[in-house]
């Protein structure tokens, strides 16, 4: 079986590569997960120098480096990803780190992306968070039917309502430019309570992808929205370059506002 | 007390509730059954039920109702109640009042079951059926289920209990919705609960003493070259 189902590594302009990664949803090793990624000049017989801090990153999805790299011209880095579990260590493939793309288009990627940040954290965006929903890890066993496996609860304290452990991983800061609003607090027709249908469309660049069910956080307003659907803007070989996200506000008696929060002792 | 023999006990009548304070308190069940007092039963019910986790199935004793809405893990409510504070508060009850159907017990339009001469009273009596529907709303299929399950459970095991002390005729669950998947914030899961009764209303009409005084009424027209007057 193998453990990881997908790596994918994007430029990051001002932070160095981005690596996101998934792990396959019947993997059921117990918690904690610790993830560290590997750098080797050549994809076999190499010695691998780990990027990653000391120890690892643990339950998290995506990294990003601190800084620029900056690489000689003639050398090809080659990087694959560990994940050490209570039960044992697991490899992923190993990659170059221009991914599905060859070097010219690299770096176009890298310059549209550098320019949608720039527009974003100069002009009209916002520092955001993005908090990835589990499609897979560790079951969560506390809200789940033993029987059928639905979820019965989706305030559970402890996977948020998605079934897995931990719930989402992040948050991961993204520059956002959120669309106008159109306000209205309404009832609804089937009598069923007050709705507030407040819908947005949240422009960012394509690392980390968002998907249905993920929460956005905007901590400027202290608001969180749900991630409906997601549209890319801009794609090069099926790379997601600029994404948009349809989001909708989430209502304040939501149990995901405390999403991230320490909970008091 | 002596149980040798077979004589009955002497025992004192024993009253439920003093005088005074049968003045004060008037029951739910001896209350006419306007829409207002059935919702109040109902959602008065399902409150009491969510209360506590003892009557919920395993894995969700946490979600229950509290009166302080800081508190409370669910929202309980009658439909088309608007909420400012709370809105898409979930997983949410809301309870839905059908039409209510009044049927004569006499066959008389009017629903005159007796005259009181003596005492100048009118008094009148029908039946009522209608439907009640419990709306369960989980942001998952597993809570919406569950919720419903629960409420099924409540209100039908303890039918016959629910029919005796809110003075119903009849009082069943009818059916059990499909879930119905709804968008709002974000995907709901809809299930309903619905349940038929049935119940008589009685009341009584003492009207004043008719005035002694003659009133003409002039109708306007003429027949047969005689104005008509009714008195």
């Amino acid at each position: 079986m193998a453990v990881f189902t997908k790596m994918s590594i994007v430029p990051s302009y001002t932070r160095g590569f981005a690596f996101s990664w998934e792990i396959a949803p019947d993997f059921d090793d117990p918690l904690p997960w610790t993830f560290a990624i590997e750098a080797g000049q050549a994809s076999v017989d190499t010695e691998w120098e780990e990027l990653t801090p000391p120890g690892g990153v643990t339950n998290v999805f995506n990294w990003t480096e601190d800084a620029a790299r900056l690489v000689n011209k003639k050398l090809v880095l080659y990087f694959r990803i560990r994940l050490i579990t209570p039960n044992g260590v697991y490899y992923s493939y190993v990659r170059t780190p221009y991914g599905d793309l060859d070097r010219r288009e690299y770096l176009i990627v890298r310059e549209i992306m550098r320019k949608e940040i720039l527009q974003a954290e100069k002009l009209a965006g916002v520092l955001g968070r993005l908090w990835i929903r589990s499609t897979f890890g560790a079951i969560c066993y506390d809200c789940r039917d033993p029987v059928t496996g639905s979820i019965r609860n989706k305030n559970c304290d402890i996977c948020y309502g998605t079934g897995r452990s931990p719930g989402f991983h992040g948050p991961y800061c993204v520059w956002m430019t959120f669309s106008t609003a159109n306000r209205d607090t309404q009832m609804a027709k089937d009598g069923t309570g007050t709705r507030e249908p407040y819908v947005y469309s949240v422009r960012m660049i394509g690392s980390p992808y968002a998907k249905d069910g993920d929460v956005v956080v905007d901590p400027r307003q202290d608001k969180r929205y749900y991630v409906d659907s997601v549209k890319s803007e801009m794609e090069i070989r099926r790379i997601p370059v600029i994404q948009t996200a349809v989001a909708r506000e989430v209502p304040v008696s939501d149990y995901i506002h405390n999403l991230g929060l320490v909970p008091e002792e | 007390m002596d149980l040798k023999t077979n004589m009955p006990l002497d025992l004192v009548d024993q009253e439920l509730y003093d005088a005074e304070l049968l003045e004060r308190i008037r029951l739910l069940s001896q209350i006419r059954k306007t829409p207002e007092v059935l919702n109040g039963i109902f959602l008065e019910v399902t409150r009491q039920m969510y209360s506590t986790g003892n009557n919920t199935l395993f894995g969700t004793q946490d979600t229950v109702w509290s009166p302080d809405p800081t508190k409370s893990k669910m929202w309980i409510d009658t439909e088309f109640e608007w909420a400012d504070q709370n809105p898409e508060f979930r997983p949410a009850i809301y309870i839905k009042l059908g039409g209510i159907k009044y049927k004569s017990l006499t066959g008389r339009h009017d629903s005159l079951m007796n005259v009181n001469v003596a005492e100048g009273e009118l008094e009148f009596s029908r039946n009522g059926t209608g439907t009640v529907t419990w709306v369960h709303i989980g942001s998952s299929k597993g809570e919406s289920v569950a919720l419903n399950s629960s409420t099924l459970d409540y209100v039908d095991g303890l039918s016959r209990v629910i029919r005796d002390d809110f003075c119903f005729q009849t009082f069943e669950v009818v059916s059990v919705s499909p879930l119905i998947l709804d968008k709002e914030s974000k995907e709901r899961y809809r299930s309903h609960v619905t349940a038929s009764f049935t119940f008589q209303d009685t009341w009584a009409v003492k009207r004043e003493s008719p005035k002694l005084k003659r009133i003409i009424l002039n109708a306007g027209r003429t027949l047969l070259g005689y104005d008509i007057f009714l008195s």
